[in-house]
């Protein structure tokens, strides 16, 4: 089993303010975590736990102030060159993930026009067809606009948008916070075929423990920028080590 | 010299404003048309001419009466306000032009750039927008390019702010990341997800520059920092009509009103493009 995702003992502090007055906070303590080939790991925590902090340290846009991060067995500071189009996204806002300007499926199309730019128009054309089908959604969607489509066709589009250059490693930050428990559930299952499919390593992030029991093999808990617990998914939800654990459990 | 705020929010329900919309846009179209007929068929007569008795009063032969010199006031004016619109569109072309690039940077980079760009913004902005154009006259001197200098350097500061503040929140969008993280190159970003997003805000923001724009072309003829005689623009008609505002107040009363129009007009359609163009989102998500 190869490893996608490999954070050690990372910090991340943020500063505000100026003089007396300037205040230190870390989102960051001594993180560690791994993501395996084609499994998922679920990081739960309330707001301010450090865990979209830790998304984007491990999508290359945060530098750490220490401590190591590697994708797909490179350093994520290299994601421009070396990991375009092997690392992708699906990120909170149905309303806000796609431009509003473009139709869908140019939008779909972007991410491979960038990592495979030798793709003729036809072919991208195709996969896009093929990729939307694959995430439920009909190729006469390619030709609409985000405004015709509802928050939970949006988000399969975004899917379909971060599959569409086979990436070996997706980011899911609060995927389905903002969408209905009934269409919630379908996009859980959607990421759940499709990552039997596809075979990405997958980091899901989320404030909701009842959506990341229905999508993660392993469970982080963060509380205060520390990682608390980091358990198989069947050992967490019947024994959780931490006593922080427990409470959420309980109030589950 | 005061000039209109850029951010005004009118308290017009919308039903009465498209009425004044399209109120506003006939009376600009107008007023631009008949300029530009003037200008290639002079139906009102050659302006530099002298063609009747000196101050005399409106009449069916000369409908605005006569100026000073016995000039058509009719041809005058209408030369005026091809000049002070044609000033203020070039002007403030080129404001978008430098707003757009320089906002759109400045809003997406964030940071360093953003706080030099906004600060640099903030001490033009400090300036009374006559004094500036007092300014460039000195360093300029007088005519056509002091005018469109003196508009540039005014509406500059107002619109790069606004188009900054556009930008960024563009710039903070699930859109924009995802692009980021997909190694979509930066400028390719910024025409792609970027410009395109903030093309109402460019236009709102151009127009309201425009009615500025011509306040402040005004008031630089005003001052005779503007066009040279024997051209004429609106400011300077106004300038020489209020020698003469006790025997013959159509001097000045005739090109005040044109202007008055014309930015009454600009700034009633630069509200109704905002509220078509930069909705609030009021939507909830899903």
């Amino acid at each position: 089993m190869t490893t996608v995702l490999k954070m050690s003992d990372v910090n991340v502090t943020f500063t505000s303010g100026w003089g007396r007055r300037r205040t230190r906070s870390r989102a960051m303590k001594d993180v560690t975590l791994e993501v395996e080939a084609g499994r998922t790991l679920g990081v739960v925590g309330e707001s301010g736990s450090g865990k979209s902090t830790t998304g984007s340290v491990a999508l290359g846009l945060r530098r750490p102030d220490s401590g190591t991060v590697e994708v797909l067995g490179r350093p994520a500071a290299e994601r421009g060159r070396a990991l375009r189009g092997r690392v992708q996204a699906v990120l909170q806002h149905p309303h806000w993930s796609l431009n509003p300007r473009r139709r869908v499926g140019v939008s779909v199309r972007e991410p491979l026009a960038v990592a495979a730019r030798r793709l003729g128009r036809e072919e991208q054309r195709e996969r896009v067809v093929r990729i939307l089908e694959q995430v439920g959604l009909d190729a006469a969607t390619a030709d609409r606009y985000p405004h015709e489509l509802s928050g939970g066709q949006r988000q399969r589009v975004s899917v379909a948008r971060a599959l569409i250059t086979e990436p070996g490693f997706i980011v899911f930050d609060e995927a389905v916070s903002a969408l209905d428990v009934s269409v919630q559930s379908q996009i859980l299952e959607l990421i759940r075929e499709l990552q039997a499919s596809h075979t990405f390593g997958a980091l899901f992030i989320s404030h909701d423990l009842a959506a990341v029991r229905r999508v993660a093999d392993t469970i982080a808990v963060m509380r205060h920028g520390e990682v608390l617990e980091t358990a198989p998914a069947e050992r967490f939800f019947t024994d959780p080590a931490h006593e922080y654990s427990r409470r959420l459990l309980a109030a589950l | 010299m005061t000039l209109v705020s850029f951010a005004r929010r009118s308290r017009v329900a919308p039903r009465r404003r498209d009425g004044l919309f399209t109120v506003a846009a006939g009376v600009l179209a107008v007023i631009a048309a008949t300029a530009a007929i003037a200008a290639v068929v002079p139906f009102a007569g050659d302006p530099d001419a002298i063609v009747g008795p000196r101050l005399s009063p409106p009449s069916a032969r000369w409908p605005f009466g006569t100026d000073a010199l016995g000039r058509s006031l009719l041809a005058r004016v209408l030369e005026g306000a091809g000049t002070t619109l044609l000033v203020s569109i070039a002007a403030v072309t080129a404001t978008a032009v430098v707003s757009t690039l320089l906002g759109m940077v400045a809003g997406y980079c964030g940071g360093p750039l953003r706080e030099a760009v906004t600060r640099l913004g903030d001490v033009l902005y400090a300036f009374p927008s006559i004094v500036l154009a007092v300014l460039v006259a000195a360093v300029v001197g007088p005519g056509l390019a002091c005018a469109v200098a003196a508009i540039v350097l005014v509406t500059v500061p107002l619109m790069t702010r606004m188009i900054t503040a556009a930008a960024a929140s563009v710039a903070e969008r699930d859109f924009v990341t995802t692009a980021k993280i997909s190694a979509v190159p930066a400028p390719v970003i910024l025409g792609r997800h970027v410009l395109s997003n903030i093309g109402g805000t460019i236009a709102v923001q151009g127009t309201y520059a425009l009615s500025v724009g011509i306040l402040v072309e005004g008031g630089m003829s005003f001052l005779g920092y503007g066009v040279q005689p024997p051209q004429s623009s609106l400011g300077s008609l106004i300038q020489q009509g209020g020698a003469y505002m006790a025997h013959a107040p159509w001097l000045l009363f005739t090109p005040a009103l044109v202007l008055v129009l014309a930015i009454l007009s600009i700034n009633l359609i630069g509200d109704t493009l905002r509220d078509r163009l930069e909705p609030r989102e009021t939507r909830s998500l899903g």
